[in-house]
């Protein structure tokens, strides 16, 4: 690796040399930079190309399939470094453009010199990226988290120290180099410094989120850096001048840093999550789990269903299947389920009367610590029950609450939906009964149970379990496949408010809550029902038509003012809260509840989708 | 050839230290030449119109540099697992730098605005070319 320094200084010296040439012999900065080109190009034919062959073949190998696939991997990383340099590319190009470019040749000589920490900050850092991938990839938990911080204390300390060094002198030296002209320029010094120190910091942070291969982080950290300096650009330059520049730069920077930083910290808890498996306390592995699967007519999936229970890591499990009354070979693949394994089984037949019924006969029928639901059709993660039985302190959570994969009969995932631990709306953003484990005492105590209507069954269990819980984990971890199952989307696509017995779930899921003791002058305990009446009026929206919808918009709104007077001015009265929840869905209950007219309008070209 | 110099360790790899060394010297002097160009092109010329022509085709340049090199830096010391060849990575560099000069090129002429400016800035590009080969 000493090839990169001695070629970096070659290279260096041969540009100098022909530039300055090319610019004293012909007054020509034409001829000077071809002079540039050339210098670097010998330095490549005559030094790069022996050294780099030494350690292995560099013939180009282009590989039609590698390039593409290498292209759509790393776009996004490209996408956000193109952004990070094109923050104080655009804010110098915009000035040159406004100013002339006589003012930004001005400006470069002060800023020029900054380059030099900002590329001594990287490449101090350089080195350090290899042991952060290996502490990354390693199953050792915390070593990551520990080397990153000495990383970022070590450049803090390094900028801290160049921009008060280099402000000090900065100033008489420029004079020195360039002459009395720049005098009344130098003032530029010190924000010029603490912008470089600012990039080199989002440039780091923006490398270790590609190590987490937290691609999406990367690019929206990214994508609000540039973002707010095209927002900022104009007024600021105006206002500031040359200085404008700097500070463009500073608040940019500083604004992407703090998302970066998000999306890391959110990035390394997910990753202590799949790593601290391996020590699960004897508390922990007491602990014994319902598994509780209703089934009705499933053939096509149950063995796939069942099998992924079978396969946990996790083994201190029971199966309780409840059989609805299926007419296929369901309750069959039951029985011999049951047969080969009949202590860990459970399995009863009976009429149907449905999901919900199903659901509440098996909570019964449970002897686990724990319980959980897994639908007929869906299948799980191998580690999904010791990623929750390790989040429920040695059994002391009342609910541990995940997130979940959509994936489609080629086990392609379509969408996936993960609570962000920490943010208001995390215990509610997954509305159904599975992706969570309970204390089965805690269900008893609380006498949960599912509602038998055609709409919102789960919500009567899940809702007030959240309100009555005292201690509710929340993981970023998605290990429950929810299986998009064609015949089932079909009949969903053009869904009509019409014989859905939305209006008899919500009564009782608010009388229900209000028994669990829910109070509901909290903005977030109105914004949970708020939004559940907005979630069904869009939902419904296409299959019901412009005239029904609107009916129903009435309806609802009524609906609130009867059951939950003063609702508006009791949930959030901005789109900035819950956090957590979408911001789409946090929009749609904003102007639902202080736009009603516009919402209509969203309502009405929404059902024309 | 720096960009395969990053990923394979040499038979017998340097400690960070030493590593860091090397590269901080050599990427300092090479950071520090860049920057005298930019003090000579006021000192041996008059006014600071050469500066500004100059910091033009440099601010076009960094936006070349992440497309030609497609970022790959990070990506390829971090991909300890050894997963592409050299030869790959090497391929790979010549077709983005290909898409790159399609990007920068009509960019360049639009944010030249004399022609006299934008052939300095594409003559500027020339050197970027190689420089993401390093």
């Amino acid at each position: 690796m000493d090839y990169i320094g001695i070629s970096q200084f070659l290279r260096g010296v041969a540009l100098i040399v022909l530039f300055s040439g090319g610019l004293m012999t012909f007054h020509s900065l034409n001829l000077a930079v071809l002079g540039m080109f050339f210098g670097g190009l010998a330095v490549t034919i005559f030094y790069d190309i022996p050294h780099a062959s030494r350690i292995g073949s560099i013939r180009p190998n282009i590989v039609s399939n590698t390039v593409m696939t290498l292209l759509k991997k790393c776009l996004p990383l490209v996408v956000s470094t193109l952004l990070i340099s094109m923050v104080v590319s655009v804010a110098r190009q915009y000035f040159s453009w406004a100013c002339g470019v006589d003012q930004l040749g001005l400006y470069a000589a002060v800023a020029t010199p900054a380059v030099l920490i900002q590329a001594l900050a990287r490449y101090l850092y350089a080195p350090s990226l290899v042991p952060l991938a290996e502490r990354w990839e390693s199953e050792e938990n915390g070593a990551f988290t520990k080397y990153l911080l000495k990383t970022i204390r070590f450049m803090a300390i390094f900028i801290v120290v160049m921009v008060v060094g280099l402000s000090l002198v900065g100033s008489p030296v420029l004079v020195r180099v360039y002459g009395e002209s720049i005098a009344a320029y130098t003032y530029l010094f010190p924000c010029v410094l603490i912008s470089t120190g600012f990039i080199a910091l989002m440039w780091f942070l923006s490398d270790v989120l590609v190590i987490c291969r937290d691609m999406r982080g990367l690019l929206i950290s990214n994508i609000i850096a540039f973002a707010s300096c095209a927002l900022l650009m104009i007024p600021l330059e105006t206002a500031f001048g040359m200085n404008g520049i700097n500070l463009v730069v500073i608040v940019s920077m500083t604004i992407g840093i703090v998302v970066a930083a998000f999306f890391l910290r959110r990035a390394i808890v997910m990753r202590s999550l799949r790593t601290d498996g391996n020590d699960l306390s004897s508390g922990q592995c007491d602990l014994r789990v319902s598994v509780l699967v209703p089934v009705f007519n499933a053939e096509d999936y149950l063995a796939r269903c069942i099998d992924s229970v079978l396969a946990q890591t996790y083994q201190n499990f029971e199966i309780i299947a409840i059989d609805d009354g299926s007419s296929d070979s369901s309750s069959g693949m039951l029985d011999g389920y049951a047969k080969s394994d009949p202590g860990r089984f459970v399995v009863e037949h009976r009429k149907n009367a449905g999901v919900a019924a199903a659901r509440n006969r098996a909570i019964e029928l449970a002897t686990g610590d724990y319980i959980t639901f897994v639908d007929n059709d869906d299948y799980l993660d191998p580690d999904y029950l010791e990623s929750f039985v390790r989040a429920t302190s040695d059994g002391k959570a009342d609910i541990v609450l995940g997130g979940y994969r959509r994936p489609d009969e080629n086990g392609r995932v379509r969408t996936q939906g993960s609570p962000v631990p920490g943010t208001e709306w995390a215990p509610y953003a997954v509305e159904a009964a599975w992706a969570k484990l309970y204390r089965t005492e805690f269900v008893r105590c609380g006498a949960l149970e599912f509602l038998p209507v055609n709409i919102g069954e789960d919500l009567f269990f899940t809702l007030p379990a959240t309100t009555l819980s005292r201690k509710s984990v929340v993981i970023p971890y998605c290990g429950y496949n929810w299986f998009l199952n064609p015949n089932s989307v079909s009949s969903t696509a053009h869904r009509r408010s019409e014989g859905l017995q939305f209006e008899q779930a919500i009564n009782q899921i608010l009388s229900r809550m209000r028994d669990a003791g829910t109070d509901f002058d909290k903005a977030l305990n109105n914004y949970v029902i708020i939004r559940l009446v907005v979630w069904f009026l869009l939902y419904t929206a296409r299959g019901d038509g412009r005239e029904m919808s609107l009916n129903n918009l009435l309806r609802y709104r009524e609906w609130l003012d009867k059951n939950l007077p003063d609702w508006e001015s009791r949930g959030y009265t901005s789109f900035t809260r819950p956090t957590g929840d979408a911001l789409q869905n946090r929009i749609a209950v904003w102007l639902f509840a202080h736009h009603p007219k516009t919402f209509r309008q969203v309502l009405i070209a929404y059902g024309r989708r | 050839m720096s960009m395969t110099g990053e990923k394979t360790a040499p038979p017998e790899p340097l400690s960070v230290k030493r590593n860091i060394l090397f590269n901080t010297v050599g990427s300092l002097t090479y950071q520090g030449c860049l920057w005298l160009t930019t003090v000579l092109v006021v000192t041996l010329s008059s006014g600071y119109t050469g500066s500004g022509v100059l910091a033009l085709a440099m601010t076009v340049g960094n936006m070349f540099n992440p497309i030609a090199t497609y970022s790959m830096r990070t990506f390829q010391v971090s991909d300890v697992k050894g997963t592409y060849s050299q030869g790959c990575y090497v391929g790979f560099r010549l077709v983005t730098t290909v898409i790159g000069l399609a990007f920068i090129i009509p960019y360049a002429i639009v944010v030249g605005g004399s022609p006299a400016t934008t052939i300095t800035i594409l003559l500027y590009m020339l050197f970027k070319i190689d420089e993401a080969f390093c």
